[in-house]
């Protein structure tokens, strides 16, 4: 298994995605406090435009919150990037028959699905660190931490969101036959979770809540109105990592 | 415009990862002979003429064999 671990990070290198993958998480990380640092002077360069329109821009106070709100803003974006980029892998190798030499070599089929399921987390969670690494330093030193509270769930939560994410791409990644059906499943999931957010009763309910981190650092909500989020974003990882895993028992390579 | 030294704190570190992306697609480009697409002289130039990032993340994803 280990073996099998070694052969997809060196897959990840040799292909040059965990340099791409680095490069935009290094990228979107340094953004977010950008951002915060030019809004005053996008506010003073579009006021012109806004007088006419009789909006009167006042003093722009730039603090920690405004990072941090760009920071949750593109987070549904660097999922989306994972996914595209890690997506290919169960099927590239269908498509190159590739398992079947390890498969008839002994190598078991669960190793297979857990070596892959436990990169992509590795994958993941190594991103998620840089990003919000990234977005953390460059905010404690400008802004400090005033005024945010509850960061460590609020940056908890969607790193569980990224893994239950991770988890249902595997699922599909042993079930579909090309990358294509790999990301329709996902996005499904994504977007069914996201629609059915705007009914207000169960949004709470759904996982996609994890992502509302705002809430939690500018005090809105509590840590315990996510509970139920939590849970099902769990649920649903496991579920999916047995169905993939029995699924992909049976699937022909 | 703010000043530009309270912005180089962010401007140096994408500067610096913005080199390391070029520097290790040239080293790409360089030691393969083939490419999907293109030949080298093409993928030297869109890697350098769009060094802000694009150009070699264009080379990865369009540019390069499948091993």
């Amino acid at each position: 298994m280990t073996a099998f671990i070694k052969k997809e990070c060196m897959e990840l290198t040799r292909t040059g995605k965990l340099l791409i993958l680095s490069i935009i998480f290094i990228f979107f990380g340094i953004l977010n406090p950008a951002m915060a640092k030019l809004t005053p002077w996008l506010y003073e360069m579009l006021s012109e435009t806004f007088a006419d329109q009789g909006l009167i821009v006042g003093e722009v106070t730039v603090n920690a919150l405004t990072s941090w709100t760009q920071y949750f803003k593109n987070f549904s974006m660097i999922m989306i990037v994972i996914v595209l980029l890690s997506s290919a892998a169960f099927t590239n190798e269908y498509q190159k028959g590739t398992l079947v030499q390890v498969v008839t070599k002994g190598l078991s089929r669960r190793k297979i699905y857990f070596s892959k399921l436990l990169t992509g987390y590795a994958v993941w969670t190594a991103m998620f660190l840089i990003y919000t690494g990234i977005t953390l330093g460059y905010t404690v030193y400008f802004w400090g931490s005033d005024g945010v509270s509850n960061l460590f769930y609020a940056i908890l939560f969607p790193w569980v969101f990224g893994m239950m994410i991770m988890s249902v791409l595997t699922m599909f990644g042993a079930v579909a036959g090309n990358s294509g059906h790999v990301l329709l499943g996902t996005g499904a999931v994504f977007f069914i979770c996201i629609i059915l957010g705007y009914v207000p009763k169960i949004s709470k309910y759904l996982p996609t809540k994890l992502m509302d981190g705002l809430e939690l650092c500018n005090g809105t909500a509590e840590v315990s109105d996510f509970a139920y989020a939590l849970i099902i974003a769990l649920t649903i990882m496991v579920i999916s990592v047995i169905i993939g895993m029995v699924a992909f028992d049976k699937r022909k390579l | 415009m703010p000043d530009i030294k309270e912005l180089l704190p962010f401007i140096i570190p994408l500067i610096i990862v913005q080199l390391i992306l070029l520097a290790v697609t040239l080293r790409h480009i360089f030691t393969h002979d083939t490419y999907k697409r293109g030949n080298r002289i093409i993928w030297v130039l869109v890697a350098i003429i769009g060094m802000e990032f694009i150009g070699p993340i264009l080379y990865f994803i369009l540019g390069k064999e499948d091993a």
